[in-house]
């Protein structure tokens, strides 16, 4: 026989239900003996008496449908996120080739036309290409190439970052940023000078796409030869970086039939930078980009805490890029892959890839990087303008990534997964990780 | 074809929503919208919060349901849900009353229970004792609120509530009796219940002591 506190501990299970039958006899013995006992258990069973059903529940009129307008308007995956920040960006490149091919076109594409801040007003102004004209345009990229498909997808381009030249920029680069620079100092809006070199846009329009291929200029030998990843960072002689710099972006294969756009977004220091960039167009035609790294370091000009350049590229996405397996999509070397290995990655960028959202897709050979608070210290020792004036990265700070999330709000990249190879960092960068804040890298065409 | 998703097994329709059917989705919200509601106005106390906090915890469903993998049911993992937005509409008026100097006792915090209303005399009195539960259910902790509630209404087991609310079995074992003395020393309190024999015993035996 159990005693008064053994069965007061089982009541609350003889109640339930939850007792052996031995158990629940001995509690019964005692409940007929204890009236305080016999009373927790009759008053917890008239509060359960009291208790409605869930039966008894009312459901208030129309409240399934209310919670099903309530979902997103769409069920968005990373790949389509993707898709939908590729199409209008790739609008908003072709609106900004438009603007800047209307204004570089008399200079002859080769003389670097002097950049207002107006006109190179970033992304930002990237992005108020209104509707209709983007549309258009996009429709016109479309037509220059029919292979491209709104489905399709693109492979996200990670390109390692090339270590700029001491004499280059001056400012250490990945290695050796310049003391004292921060995140929040402003980009050397005048600094970098950049220009694409215009694609053989009338050649493509009149030739084949493989005569236009033919007909293209073959990428450097040193570029070309480039293994990919980590070895697409060149060390450029010191005579070269302090010049101008001729860096194929790509060569386009017959088999991509890449187009490649860019936005360029530089020279927000009003009057301090000299920026253009050129239409690449022409589907097949090689994309050659000419960089050019100002002599000057990077000043702080009026641009601004954040008045870091910010450069996409952007290719209509093939066919085939699509239809790769998520698991075997891989990010693809924009600037350093061959026609004849139009896939082809190193080894060592596959097993660094932290997360298999690496391998989204999306129609912007941009490479986006998904930093933490833990990795701030990247942005600490690789400020915005070592970053560009290495000339090869560029860097879509919060505020312009905000603006882009803003303008298109179907953005939803911020809760992505990290999608940043391990080993396309630079050297000595700490790791990277899921997190809160999203940055966009993109490489200098 | 139009698909019939009335008929359609749960589980099937767990994975085309996880896919992002939308109809899918649908269906599992018209079978738990009742359950769901049950839970959150009695939690919140009630049933406009308790039904902001069932959609929430819907649109909380759909954003994870890939993430379910069916280890728990879904039912219990929905609980869950809809036990955590609650509590976090909870704290928000909690904030917001604190701003206002409201107090629980007010009126807009009174949720009146659905009844099925049989007979009239009875029915104003099931009525009368349902909200005196229901007041005192809201003087409870969220936490002793939630086992109770789970247990009372959804008839969950100790292990079901457990796995809703990430507790261990001895911990719902101890917060249901709490919960279920802190609600009867209430009730006790308010005359709702009468006290044990023994104590009316004691009480005629001290009176007739006095006399």
């Amino acid at each position: 026989m159990k005693s008064h506190e053994q069965c007061a501990a089982l009541l609350d299970a003889f109640i339930d239900g939850a007792l052996s039958e031995r158990d629940a006899a001995e509690v019964r013995e005692h409940l007929a003996e204890c009236p305080e006992c016999r009373s927790y258990v009759a008053d917890a069973l008239s509060m359960r008496e009291l208790f409605p059903g869930v039966e008894e529940t009312v459901v208030p009129d129309g409240f399934a449908e209310s919670v099903m307008s309530s979902l997103p308007a769409q069920k968005i995956a990373l790949r389509t996120q993707w898709k939908k920040i590729a199409l209008p960006l790739a609008a908003c490149v072709a609106v900004a080739l438009l603007i800047r091919g209307v204004s570089v076109a008399p200079t002859g594409g080769a003389a670097p036309a002097a950049a207002s801040a107006d006109a190179g007003g970033g992304i930002a102004e990237s992005m108020t290409a209104d509707a209709e004209d983007a549309a258009t345009l996009y429709g016109d990229l479309e037509e220059s190439a029919p292979e491209a498909d709104e489905n399709q997808t693109a492979v996200v381009t990670s390109v390692a970052p090339e270590p700029p030249a001491a004499a280059d920029t001056g400012a250490g680069g990945y290695a050796a940023p310049p003391e004292g620079a921060s995140y929040k100092s402003a980009s050397g809006a005048g600094g970098a000078e950049t220009k694409s070199a215009r694609a053989h846009a009338d050649d493509a329009d009149t030739m084949p796409p493989q005569a236009a291929e033919e007909s293209a200029p073959a990428p450097e030998p040193s570029a070309q030869n480039i293994p990919a990843a980590d070895a697409a960072m060149p060390e450029l002689p010191a005579e070269d970086a302090a010049a101008s710099r001729k860096m194929p972006v790509a060569e386009e294969s017959e088999d991509t039939e890449d187009m490649r756009y860019s936005v360029q977004s530089a020279a927000q220091g009003a009057g301090n930078g000299a920026a253009r960039s050129d239409a690449l167009d022409g589907g097949a035609d090689l994309s050659e980009t000419t960089l050019e790294s100002g002599d000057a370091p990077p000043d702080t000009g009026g641009g601004g805490e954040y008045s870091t350049d910010a450069v996409l590229l952007g290719a209509v996405p093939s066919p085939e890029e699509d239809a790769v397996p998520e698991e075997e999509a891989v990010p693809k070397e924009a600037s350093v892959e061959s026609p004849e290995e139009p896939s082809a990655e190193p080894p060592e960028a596959r097993e660094g890839e932290t997360s298999d959202a690496v391998t989204e897709s999306f129609a912007l050979s941009a490479t986006v990087w998904t930093l933490s608070a833990e990795s701030a210290p990247v942005m600490e020792r690789y400020p915005p303008e070592a970053v560009t004036d290495g000339g090869k990265w560029y860097v879509l700070t919060p505020p312009q990534f905000e603006d882009l999330c803003e303008r298109f709000p179907d953005i939803e990249i911020t809760a992505g997964p990290e999608i940043v190879p391990a080993d396309s960092l630079p050297d000595g960068a700490p790791p990277l990780a899921v997190s809160d804040a999203v940055y966009i890298f993109a490489p200098n065409p | 074809m139009r698909v019939d998703y009335t008929a359609m097994p749960e589980k099937e329709l767990i994975g085309k929503a996880a896919r992002g059917g939308r109809d899918a989705f649908g269906e599992l919200v018209r079978r738990y919208e009742k359950k769901a509601l049950a839970l959150s106005c009695r939690l919140c106390g009630n049933p406009d919060d308790g039904a902001d906090a069932a959609q929430d915890a819907f649109l909380s469903a759909w954003r994870n349901l890939p993430s379910f993998r069916g280890d728990a049911n879904f039912s219990t993992w929905l609980y869950r849900l809809v036990s955590n937005a609650s509590t976090d509409i909870l704290r928000r008026r909690q904030r917001r009353d604190a701003r206002a100097g409201a107090s629980l006792d007010d009126e807009g915090a009174r949720f009146d229970a659905p009844d099925p209303a049989p007979a009239p005399q009875e029915v104003a009195e099931r009525r009368e004792l349902r909200q005196e539960l229901q007041d005192a259910l809201q003087t409870l902790s969220p936490e002793h609120r939630q086992v109770l509630i789970l247990r009372e209404i959804h008839q969950l087991s100790y292990e079901e509530i457990g796995e809703a609310l990430s507790l261990d079995i001895g911990t719902v074992k101890s917060r249901l009796h709490r919960a279920r003395e802190a609600m009867r020393k209430i009730l006790l309190g308010r005359g709702t219940f009468s006290p044990p024999e023994r104590l009316k015993g004691q009480e005629k035996q001290e009176r007739r002591a006095a006399t």
